[in-house]
């Protein structure tokens, strides 16, 4: 009885979904319950900041990047997993021993003005970011290839200084139209009025912008992939976090990105019955850097001393309330290399972190501030203005170590000149940061002594703190140079274990910010740092 | 006369020189250069003098200022190092809703301000001379953003009455909705701001009107004026007020850079393209061209405003003449 009734219900299902097929596009039923997709609609998106440019290769900001996600498309995308898939590019191989890599591109696809998209646009985009005169941050990404081949108007086959398996995460950069750029010289090139119109070849087509007030693009009609759906995007600018909220509560935008940790719970509640709200973790870090040379930091168990001796859980606990994760070492667990378990998780523990001091010969003095040969343990960590959330962990941190008998004093710089006159000439005793980590685990930049400082005292990498370790250097050249996954995630396992072990960082938090989207929006995938394929997504009123 | 506006226009020109040293000088010094924040943070020094060359920061200082000086004589302030555009044509994007805004914020104090100081004066210590005050303090003390927030929160949010930010509703416009429609609208988002930024500085004009107006009604010629029995209205308007006002109308004139200038937090509050926003990001960025241009903006119409309320006082008061 019962099954009949299952299959009477699922052949209703069947004849609804032919009915509904000469209207809206249906989705394929595969196993869930049918939906019907309706194409039309708005959705409007809040947005912190200025965008730029809406040129992939020069833009550097998230704000732009939101946008040019949407207008254009790499050679491979990120899927919810944060693995590469193919987005222009339809297959790939590399040769055997990782020089030689061919690409296969789609034959469907065409620019917004109606050009056909071929793979002499690639090597223009490859190519200019290559030029002597690009002004941009992508120079370092592809220094490791010699040269763009085409051959005919669909494969591109890149030739490589030496194997750099990293190189294929870099892909996912927007490629951008030949015929519109090379009308103006790569050093001018953001002068472009494509710079600021962009034609891409992505689900939606740019129709313009109100500088600090919003953004809008429109259904690309023309789009070769499944979508998109809702016909309007708009971005509206909000310059402060607590009105964007409002906003949100008011119902002028559907989504927001980032609900600072202190008003989710009252949001939450407001509104549980129209909205989804979801944890978006960040690839990426919080931590303060260590110099290694430093009279005091350089002894590893002080560096010990310091991750038992800060109470990293109640900064997750209190100043993300609960959003984030500690940090045990320099990957997030997004990434597939992540190590997990392994790492030792140095768990809260002050009266470990004393011993470890004693072991290391810092007594505490009279003032009870910490001294070894007559120098007093003073650490002072150098950061940025303007991060709340890190001030407020900086507070606790600074709190912790006083009770070890460290006098940690935290200095506020503003960005240019933090940079400028400390981290680019690594001249420091510690600072707080964050990184924003990409989609490869390669981290040879940060790490390697060879990316610490040269003999002119010049930063050539981003290993300011300059951490050395020969069996680090070794691993991480392994695993630029190894092409296979499996052997890749081994060798990054192996890293994490001696960064977590020796300690370049105090590994703080990542956080995962809250965020909110319209329950009128279906067809969101939240995948590992945020919603994805927003051609598929649709509006249901 | 004559000679006298000749002699102040030409002693201009070596200020707003002057000033453009200045300003030239110690947006150089500040550390950083836009080349810092363009390239990877690693690039190698080799690349960055290559880009630096490009735009030309490698040249002497004083190389680079008269290059700078000599476009703009020819009208040209160059493009911003950041995103290529024409620095003229993005500050002119920007200037409308900044005059927009900032006029009718004047035109609100002015109009608030001048009663309110002289009714203050003229009923000093009185109930309303006090409420009156104690707003004053409380307009200057509290913080805009606060105010800001919080008639967001009832205005737009608990009330619903009012939009919280923007210019106006995105897609309306008189094409779509008519002139009326169109015209409630923007005024509908311009409220707020307005309200906010007036209640932090009518209280300045409003005490400046009192203590004038308490000042005059004190001088022996009001006093005259009452003693050979004119009606009270006719004392205050005709002889009392005419000379209270003197003071206000040169401090329109000064005021004349605030119109043109930027507010950061109301900007940033109120989601407002104005200029401000435009500043702080430039400098942040250190953009040397749109930096300069508008600091330049702001010492021209500084100077121009300052010129303008000493022709004013001529006007207003017979009693002071230029050679």
């Amino acid at each position: 009885m019962r099954k009949s009734l299952a299959v009477v219900m699922v052949s209703l299902l069947a004849l609804a979904l032919v009915l509904s097929a000469c209207g809206p596009k249906p989705e394929q039923p595969n196993g869930g319950e049918p939906k019907t997709k309706t194409v039309g609609g708005q959705l409007v998106l809040g947005l912190t900041g200025n965008p730029v440019t809406f040129n992939p290769i020069l833009s550097t900001d998230t704000t732009s990047g939101a946008i040019i996600g949407r207008v254009f498309n790499g050679l491979v995308r990120v899927n919810e997993t944060m693995e590469l898939v193919p987005d222009l590019a339809e297959s790939w191989e590399f040769s055997p021993d990782g020089l030689t890599w061919t690409f296969k591109l789609r034959e469907d696809v065409v620019w917004h003005d109606g050009t056909p998209f071929t793979a002499a646009d690639v090597k223009y985009t490859y190519d200019a970011i290559k030029h002597p005169d690009y002004a941009g941050v992508r120079k370092t990404d592809f220094k490791p290839i010699k040269e763009v081949e085409t051959q005919g108007d669909y494969t591109v086959i890149l030739h490589l200084e030496e194997p750099y398996a990293p190189l294929l995460s870099k892909l996912t950069i927007g490629i951008i139209p030949k015929h519109i750029f090379e009308t103006t010289s790569i050093k001018d090139m953001k002068e472009n009025p494509a710079c600021m119109q962009p034609i891409g070849t992505g689900p939606y087509k740019f129709v313009k912008w109100e500088k600090d007030q919003y953004i809008m693009v429109e259904a690309n009609p023309d789009y070769y992939g499944e979508g998109p759906y809702i016909q309007t995007v708009i971005w509206k600018f909000y310059g402060d976090n607590q009105v964007m909220l409002a906003a949100l509560e008011k119902g002028d935008i559907d989504y927001m990105g980032a609900i600072p940790p202190d008003d989710v719970e009252r949001v939450q509640q407001a509104l549980a019955s129209t909205h989804e709200f979801k944890q978006i973790p960040q690839n990426g870090y919080t931590y303060i850097g260590l110099k290694q040379t430093d009279p005091i930091l350089k002894d590893k168990l002080v560096r010990q001393a310091l991750m038992y001796g800060t109470n990293r859980a109640q900064i997750v606990e209190e100043v993300l309330r609960g959003y984030g994760d500690v940090m045990h070492a320099n990957l997030t667990p997004s990434s597939w290399a992540y190590a997990g378990d392994v790492l030792n998780p140095y768990e809260y523990n002050p009266e470990k972190a004393k011993e470890l001091l004693d072991e290391a010969g810092w007594k505490v003095g009279a003032d009870g501030i910490r001294e070894k040969d007559g120098q007093k343990m003073n650490v002072k960590i150098l950061t940025s203005t303007g991060n709340k959330i890190l001030e407020s962990a900086l507070l606790i941190t600074q709190q912790n170590w006083k009770e070890l008998g460290i006098n940690a004093v935290v200095e506020y710089i503003e960005w240019s000149v933090l940079c400028a006159q400390y981290l680019d000439v690594a001249k420091f005793q510690a600072y707080a940061l964050g990184w924003s980590l990409g989609v490869d685990p390669d981290c040879y930049l940060y790490f390697h002594s060879s990316a610490a400082v040269d003999e002119n005292g010049q930063l050539v990498g981003f290993n300011d703190v300059e951490f050395k370790n020969a069996e680090l250097d070794e691993l991480l050249e392994r695993g630029r140079t190894e092409m296979d996954k499996e052997t890749r995630k081994q060798i990054y396992v192996e890293i994490q274990k001696i960064i977590n072990e020796e300690l370049p960082y105090v590994f703080l938090y990542r956080n995962n910010t809250p965020a909110a989207m319209h329950k009128k929006v279906k067809g969101v995938v939240w995948g590992a740092t945020g919603p994805l394929y927003p051609e598929k997504w649709w509006i249901e009123e | 006369m004559r000679s006298y506006i000749i002699r102040r226009i030409l002693q201009m020109i070596p200020l707003l020189i002057g000033i453009s040293i200045v300003n030239f000088t110690i947006m150089h010094l500040a550390p950083g250069d836009p080349v810092d924040l363009l390239v990877e943070r690693n690039a190698t020094a080799e690349e960055r003098a290559r880009i630096k060359e490009l735009y030309g920061l490698n040249d002497p200082l004083p190389v680079q200022y008269f290059r700078w000086l000599g476009h703009v004589l020819k009208g040209d302030f160059g493009k911003s190092f950041v995103d290529g555009q024409s620095v003229s044509k993005t500050i002119l994007e920007r200037l409308p809703y900044t005059l927009y805004l900032n006029f009718l914020i004047m035109v609100v104090i002015y109009l608030i301000a001048v009663p309110v100081g002289i009714i203050s004066a003229l009923k000093q210590y009185s109930k309303f001379d006090h409420i009156m005050t104690t707003l004053a303090f409380l307009g200057q003390a509290i913080p805009s953003f606060w105010i800001g927030l919080i008639l967001i929160y009832f205005f737009g949010l608990k009330l619903d009455w009012l939009p919280i930010s923007g210019v106006g509703t995105i897609g309306l416009s008189v094409k779509t909705a008519g002139f009326w429609a169109t015209f409630a609208d923007r005024a509908a988002h311009v409220v707020m701001p307005v309200a906010v930024v007036a209640f932090g500085s009518l209280t300045g004009v409003a005490r400046y009107m009192r203590s004038s107006m308490l000042e005059v009604i004190r001088q022996d010629y009001v006093r005259t004026a009452r003693a050979k029995g004119l009606p009270e209205k006719v004392v205050i308007v005709k002889h009392a007020l005419r000379n209270a006002l003197l003071p206000i109308v040169t401090l329109l004139g000064s005021e004349l850079p605030l119109l043109f200038g930027g507010m950061v937090v109301i900007e940033s509050i109120f989601s407002w393209p104005g200029i401000g926003l435009l500043s702080i990001r430039a400098i942040l960025q250190r953009d040397y061209q749109i930096v300069m241009a508008i600091n330049m903006m702001g010492a021209v119409l500084m100077v121009l405003g300052n010129f303008l309320a000493d022709l004013l006082y001529v006007v207003v008061d017979p009693r002071i003449k230029y050679s």
